[in-house]
């Protein structure tokens, strides 16, 4: 019997969310920026062991991916879209260092009112090496700072995405 | 008849709703039905008919105990069955339909027209704050590249526009100091252009900071010589005396610097000197540099000749304004080029007063 878990992304405008699952449930990525408003309910079923070990039984997990608006005046509502979340992607912009300093506010929201949600960091744009601000330092440090495993991943080029987001469904099952 | 007309209602303001038992089964749906997924079959439970709701019985336990007094999700983006690509928004409400009895109504309404507006505010001005951090390091960028091609205190005066970007200058009085490392040429010849290159650089950073220290203006290198104004383009009364401390500065630290890297330690020879000069941008009208054109320039830059290894030499002019303050001894004049009158020069041996 298969479970279904409510599992939102956040992180400031344009890091790349929507891109994200995108390329996560439908294996497609759009260089053009289209800002998100409210919230897109993406659904995506992955089989992952119940268990340690080879032998381990699969189960299936569905991700009810909930790509939420980055944007400043969403920010008042964002506490009831994250009601009820198992868990959340943190997503950060590797071009743009202020976007790892907000996910710390973000990951407070979700606690506040979802404390058991469990959490993976994404730091997105991978592949736009030349115009790179973060250090993978930086980006371990904040992941330490905010208890989760972290992931570089590129929506472009589908780097690290599949691994981000099953971290987080094996989290979800643990 | 009313309910009729009702559902027709509805239908028209593209509002759908649905009432639901505790368990979230659907037991009467009614009003823009498109809106609801699923079979849109009374039996079906509410996240069936409305797929934003999978994972979300928390927070409709929470409406049906009165815990929260309703749960609303607002712009719900949904593709647009009837355009590729377009997005459709609905705008979400669940809240206990009567307070006696735990059932739950969720109403859905087509909030589209006022969703693509916000999408494109939105978007507007995502971009331009985009637009706008781009610009700022832009700024940056070009900030640094200005300040490190062209004088600092020039940059600061074209970037608040005190000076014109333009070929020509104006008449000040001004004290222009060159400093030139003697030994050069000798030790270019003996070292790679690597370590030549470092050679020049290290010693010119020894003579650039004495200078900037005292707010001169660097205009130019000259390969192992620099060449600093003072009194240009700020006010400076005291320019003279700045140019003194620049120099006797510059060849103190010299005494005891270690070039690093086994290069050896060569000394400038510095000279100054002191009058009128037109101060502005020299050069093609397409592209010029800051610079000082006239007799003291090109005296300072004589007397700079002159001046042996560890020398401050100052010109008459210079002496007379500071002579107050250094404690000179007078060389044997000097005929310049094209000069009929000798040029008195004075060796600064110490500032009055300093350690």
């Amino acid at each position: 019997m298969g479970i279904s878990k409510k599992v939102c992304l956040v992180g400031d405008f344009a890091v790349g969310k929507t891109s994200l699952i995108r390329r996560f449930v439908y294996d497609l990525f759009d260089d053009k920026y289209l800002s998100t408003i409210g919230v897109k309910v993406s659904r995506k079923r992955i089989m992952l062991p119940s268990a340690e070990g080879a032998d381990a039984p699969l189960t299936e997990l569905t991700m009810m991916l909930w790509d939420l608006a980055g944007s400043e005046e969403f920010t008042q509502v964002r506490a009831s879209y994250l009601r009820g979340t198992a868990g959340a992607l943190l997503v950060c912009d590797l071009t743009r260092a202020e976007t790892l300093e907000s996910l710390r506010s973000y990951a407070d929201d979700l606690w506040s009112v979802s404390p058991s949600a469990r959490v993976v960091l994404a730091a997105n744009k991978q592949d736009l090496v030349e115009e790179r601000q973060l250090t993978v330092e930086q980006i371990e440090a904040a992941a330490a700072d905010l208890g989760a495993p972290f992931y570089l991943t590129s929506a472009k080029t589908g780097q690290g995405v599949e691994a981000a987001f099953y971290h987080l469904g094996r989290l979800l099952l643990a | 008849m009313d309910r009729l007309i009702y559902q027709k209602i509805l239908q028209t303001l593209q509002i759908a709703y649905a009432i639901a038992e505790p368990d979230l089964r659907v037991v009467e749906i009614g009003g823009a039905s498109s809106l609801l997924t699923g079979d849109r079959f009374v039996g079906q439970t509410l996240p069936d008919l409305i797929p934003e709701l999978q994972g979300c019985e928390s927070p409709l336990h929470d409406v049906l105990t009165g815990k929260l007094p309703l749960f609303r999700l607002e712009q719900i983006n949904r593709d647009d069955a009837t355009v590729r690509g377009a997005v459709r928004y609905l705008t979400l409400t669940v809240r206990l339909l009567e307070p006696e009895r735990p059932r739950l109504l969720a109403v859905l309404t087509d909030t589209t027209a006022q969703g693509r507006y916000m999408q494109m505010l939105t978007q507007q001005r995502n971009e331009l704050a985009l637009l706008q951090r781009d610009l700022v390091q832009i700024h940056g960028q070009l900030d640094f590249l200005l300040r490190h091609y062209v004088p600092t205190q020039v940059a600061d005066a074209l970037l608040e526009r005190r000076l014109l970007p333009r070929p020509g200058g104006e008449l000040r009085q001004v004290s222009v100091l060159f400093a030139d490392l003697r030994g050069y040429s000798r030790w270019a010849g003996q070292l790679s252009p690597q370590q030549t290159m470092q050679l020049v650089n290290r010693h010119l950073t020894v003579a650039c900071d004495a200078i900037a220290e005292v707010g001169g203006t660097i205009t130019q290198f000259m390969a192992d010589a620099v060449m600093a104004l003072f009194n240009a383009p700020g006010d400076q009364p005291d320019h003279a005396w700045r140019a003194v401390r620049a120099g006797v500065t510059l060849q103190r630290r010299m005494k005891s610097y270690r070039v690093g890297d086994g290069l050896p330690r060569l000394d400038f020879g510095v000279g100054i000197h002191s009058g009128p000069a037109v101060v502005g941008n020299t050069g093609a009208h397409w592209r010029y540099a800051y610079s000082a054109i006239g007799d003291t320039t090109n005296t300072a830059f004589r007397i700079c000749g002159i001046a042996q290894a560890g020398e401050v030499l100052i010109g008459s002019t210079t002496r007379q304004q500071v002579a107050d303050r250094v404690t000179v001894t007078a060389l044997s004049p000097i005929r310049l080029k094209g000069k009929s009158k000798l040029l008195p020069i004075f060796r600064v041996e110490d500032m009055k007063g300093s350690a």
